[in-house]
């Protein structure tokens, strides 16, 4: 009796250490617990994230994108957003722009185009809005199930609000062949 | 979980008050911990230092006072040539009095913000006003509109605002002395 008694024990202690192991490595981690909170929105809807507003106005894709003489083109598409972007209460810079695909697939501003907009280092007073265009390059196949990613800050954006906004491109493969040129950033009058 | 003890009670009753007092203590720890992340938070955040009666506050080695708060419309771009603010903006200028260390190396650099009426806050040196001729307003003797003497020189900060918006305060912020800490001049 005695020892069926130590070897409930053992079993209750191995038990219960189980459990905290399974609680441990359980979903969500701890990466998902520091995830960024999403603001979710559409093209045309201004979309207020933590520190700035962002509106999508126009998307569309092309093949390559024109910087001045030169033609930058792809392996995949580039995918260009026309946005509208202000601070809310105190100056702030969009540093962090990236495209997620339907896999999750992160698609990063390249730094092969300049993108005063959202990577350089454009510091906006609160109230006075800028308007421009930002360039993504992803893989053909991801251009239709991309989301655009926009935070503050450029290195780390968890536990802070990120927007989130569904980019309505259709079909990678439908994008413009003819190279596109970019808007440069201008202050909303 | 053995049986009943000498006196006849089982588990259930040997450990009533050790279950009873559990829940008091969990949502002690609960709370401990909860408050340990609100004041690590609330240390991050700088507090407000107010000037004396005289308007001068003395703080980061240097006395300081806001000698002139106001819009302005006399900015310039390189040649003398006027600068005009766009429509929808005020352009603001801040001029802070500054008295301190004699050996201009001594005296601590700063950054100068402005506060409207809503706490909204707006920096120095915007892009908007990229194109005039403005000076860099962080409290150094060099960048003084008047020839810095005894210690005495002036900095003078820009800023812009959407037009109709009013100035609160001025803000002072010297963070190569204090990180935790601001001089704030309401208006």
């Amino acid at each position: 009796m005695k020892l069926l008694r130590r070897l409930g024990t053992a079993a209750f202690v191995l038990a219960a250490l189980a459990a905290g192991q399974a609680v441990v490595s359980a979903e969500p981690n701890l990466n998902h617990a520091l995830r960024p909170f999403p603001v979710a929105g559409e093209v045309g809807a201004e979309v207020a994230a933590r520190t700035f507003t962002a509106r999508v106005q126009l998307v569309r894709c092309a093949a390559a994108l024109r910087i001045g003489e030169h033609v930058l083109d792809t392996q995949g598409v580039w995918i260009v957003a026309k946005l509208r972007v202000g601070a809310r209460f105190k100056p702030t810079s969009i540093a962090y722009a990236a495209a997620r695909d339907g896999a999750g697939k992160v698609y990063q501003t390249s730094d092969r185009v300049s993108l005063d907009l959202v990577s350089g280092g454009l510091t906006m007073q609160p109230g006075l809005p800028y308007e421009g265009e930002i360039a993504i390059e992803v893989p053909t196949a991801s251009a239709g199930s991309l989301t655009l990613l926009l935070a503050d800050n450029s290195l780390d954006q968890r536990m802070d609000s990120m927007a989130e906004i569904r980019l309505p491109i259709s079909d990678g493969s439908a994008c413009s062949a003819e190279p596109t040129t970019l808007l440069a950033p201008k202050a909303v009058s | 979980m053995r049986g009943p003890d000498s006196l006849g009670r089982g588990w259930w009753r040997r450990n009533l008050w050790g279950l009873v007092a559990l829940l008091p203590m969990l949502a002690l720890m609960l709370a401990a911990a909860g408050y340990s992340d609100l004041e690590f938070w609330q240390r991050g955040k700088p507090a407000a230092v107010l000037p004396a009666a005289d308007g001068v506050a003395d703080f980061a080695g240097v006395r300081v006072r806001v000698a002139e708060l106001a819009p302005t419309t006399d900015l310039k771009r390189g040649g003398d040539r006027p600068f005009v603010v766009p429509d929808n903006m005020t352009a603001w200028r801040v001029v802070l009095d500054i008295e301190g260390p004699t050996d201009p190396k001594q005296v601590p650099f700063c950054s100068i913000s402005i506060e409207d009426t809503a706490g909204i806050l707006y920096a120095d040196q915007p892009r908007e006003l990229s194109s005039a001729r403005i000076p860099f307003g962080n409290c150094q003797p060099d960048n003084s509109p008047v020839p810095a003497a005894s210690g005495r020189h002036q900095t003078v900060a820009h800023f812009v605002t959407p037009r109709g918006v009013d100035i609160a305060a001025v803000r002072v912020f010297f963070g190569g002395v204090d990180q935790t800490r601001y001089v704030r001049f309401d208006r």
